[in-house]
């Protein structure tokens, strides 16, 4: 049931982001955009939408669970759930896990269509699209450990400036190479013809289990 | 022990340095109905809360049931055990009355249908309607039906009739009476409203700017206790507060108004001597008891 709580509390979330990227499509198809500027345009607006939508998929949750919008505190209900005869570690776990196989199915079903529009073979869309799951897993674990310390408007706009400063971060070579954000530029590759981006899947992955490990440390002691 | 439900030692918290529990020792019998009584800020809340483990104490042990509270696994498998209604009676605003049911009825193996469909009757709860638009008063009617049809062996309630209307509030007093007294389901509940206390309750704790003032049977403390009411000639005597057996005194000129416990026909011998012009023995209610004790400082 908890699966289906967290169902419930995304799901026009996930609308939302669904929507937006149909306007995206729209938006190229309807105005006629020359095709070279829709794909730099399309790969450019898709990383940043895959990067707020995986901060938006985790938010709600144990703190806010509210649907929708953005509120300053905490929303009662979370003294009901965590009345329940429940494991706050289960809680945690079923609302983040529920958040990033959303997230991944977002970034899968628009991501192939982006990159099969960009020339890739399949292998290569696949392999990109696996890469770009994984590189929104660092967004969607910072905004999952902000939802354990603060109220969800915070918790948006503190993943966003995070999110920000892994871009400015880019900058500075000797680190860029594992910066998460690197899985999600098309460009890199049809620069390189090849796929640069293992460096960029190791320091996601470990970005973001460093952050659900503390978000589970924090949870295990947070005080309601 | 194993007859205690609720059992604590010594129990304290402090937030920012400013302590809320100054050391709680609490013992709430199996079957029970005890209210929790105290004014805003006493510690109410942040005892509940300690007892659910949404707090840990800085000192001090929980037991329930007889067994230590201790750990997280401890504590999950108390509250499959209890029933919980929160002072904000806040519930998931994207599900339905129904589906609010439907959600939480898998955690508890011992949901009781009857009694689902006996207070969403009672309460007249449309299942279809979403949570948000439920009134204060129908959230907290949602609240009790999911505590109340869990099969709970101990509901912790936090002001349960806050918000309802006066033939709600009788429901659900009488409801929590009947549980008591049909299923042995123990009750620890928290009021603002004396006279529900008086009404359903057989045990009384009151907390005081954190620390237990009163606790026993009900019926115990109004037969202890009596107020003894003094009319002097002159300014009542400063004696009177040292009297034995009295715990409280309040003067106003020639009166003097004592709160005695214990072996009150000594007291009242004592008082006395201190020749008084008139002495009258009341019997004392909840509110006066209460009022006595969390009037002083």
């Amino acid at each position: 049931m908890l699966w289906w709580k967290a169902w419930m509390e995304t799901r026009w979330r996930l609308a939302f982001l669904v929507a937006c990227f149909a306007l995206l499509w729209a938006e190229g198809l309807l105005f006629g955009v020359p095709l070279v500027r829709l794909r730099a345009a399309f790969i450019l607006q898709y990383a940043a939408i895959w990067g707020i939508a995986a901060t938006m998929l985790a938010g709600a949750g144990l703190n806010s669970q509210t649907t929708w919008g953005t509120s300053t505190g905490y929303h009662g209900s979370m003294l009901f759930t965590l009345s329940l005869p429940v494991a706050r570690r289960k809680l945690f776990a079923v609302r983040a896990g529920a958040g990033a196989v959303e997230t991944c199915a977002l970034i899968v079903i628009t991501g192939v269509p982006l990159v099969r529009f960009a020339g890739l073979g399949w292998s290569a869309a696949s392999l990109y699209v696996a890469g770009a799951c994984v590189c929104s897993m660092t967004a969607y674990a910072i905004s999952a450990l902000l939802a354990c310390v603060t109220g969800e408007m915070w918790q948006l706009y503190g993943s966003w400036g995070a999110l920000g400063a892994l871009g400015l971060s880019m900058r500075y070579a000797p680190l860029a190479r594992f910066n998460p954000l690197r899985g999600f530029f098309l460009s890199a590759y049809t620069a390189a013809a090849h796929f640069p981006w293992l460096d960029a899947w190791i320091g996601s992955a470990l970005l973001a289990a460093l952050c659900c490990f503390t978000a589970v440390r924090i949870l295990d002691r947070k005080e309601y | 022990m194993n007859d205690l439900v609720i059992r604590t030692r010594g129990l304290r918290k402090s937030y920012d340095g400013s302590p809320a529990l100054r050391g709680i020792d609490l013992a709430v019998p199996r079957g029970s109905i005890c209210g929790f009584l105290g004014r805003n800020g006493a510690g109410k809340t942040t005892t509940l809360k300690l007892l659910l483990n949404l707090l840990r104490p800085d000192a001090g042990e929980i037991f329930l049931f007889g067994d230590p509270v201790d750990s997280e696994t401890a504590a999950v498998a108390a509250r499959r055990r209890i029933g919980f209604v929160t002072e904000e009676k806040q519930l998931y605003p994207f599900m339905t009355v129904g589906q609010t049911i439907r959600f939480t009825r898998p955690f508890f193996p011992g949901w009781r249908r009857d009694l689902e469909a006996r207070y969403l009757k009672i309460f007249h709860l449309p299942e279809s309607k979403p949570v948000p638009k439920l009134s204060k008063g129908m959230r907290a009617q949602l609240m009790l039906l999911l505590a109340l049809a869990r099969g709970a062996e101990l509901l912790i309630l936090d002001e349960p009739t806050d918000g309802l209307d006066p033939a709600v509030t009788e429901e659900v007093l009488q409801a929590l009476a009947g549980l008591a007294a049909t299923e042995g389901t123990s009750v620890f509940f928290s009021s603002h409203h004396l006279a529900e206390v008086e009404q359903i309750a057989d045990r009384v704790c009151l907390i005081d700017r954190g620390q237990i003032v009163i606790d026993g049977a009900l019926d115990d403390l109004k037969t202890d206790c009596r107020r003894i009411l003094l009319v002097f000639s002159g300014d009542a005597p400063a004696a009177v507060a040292a009297l034995a057996g009295v715990d409280h005194v309040r003067t106003r000129g020639r009166t003097a108004s004592l709160l005695a416990h214990g072996d009150t026909d000594a007291t009242l011998d004592r008082a006395r001597e201190l020749q008084p012009e008139s002495v009258e023995v009341h019997p004392v209610t909840l509110k006066e008891l209460f009022l006595d004790h969390v009037k002083e400082a």
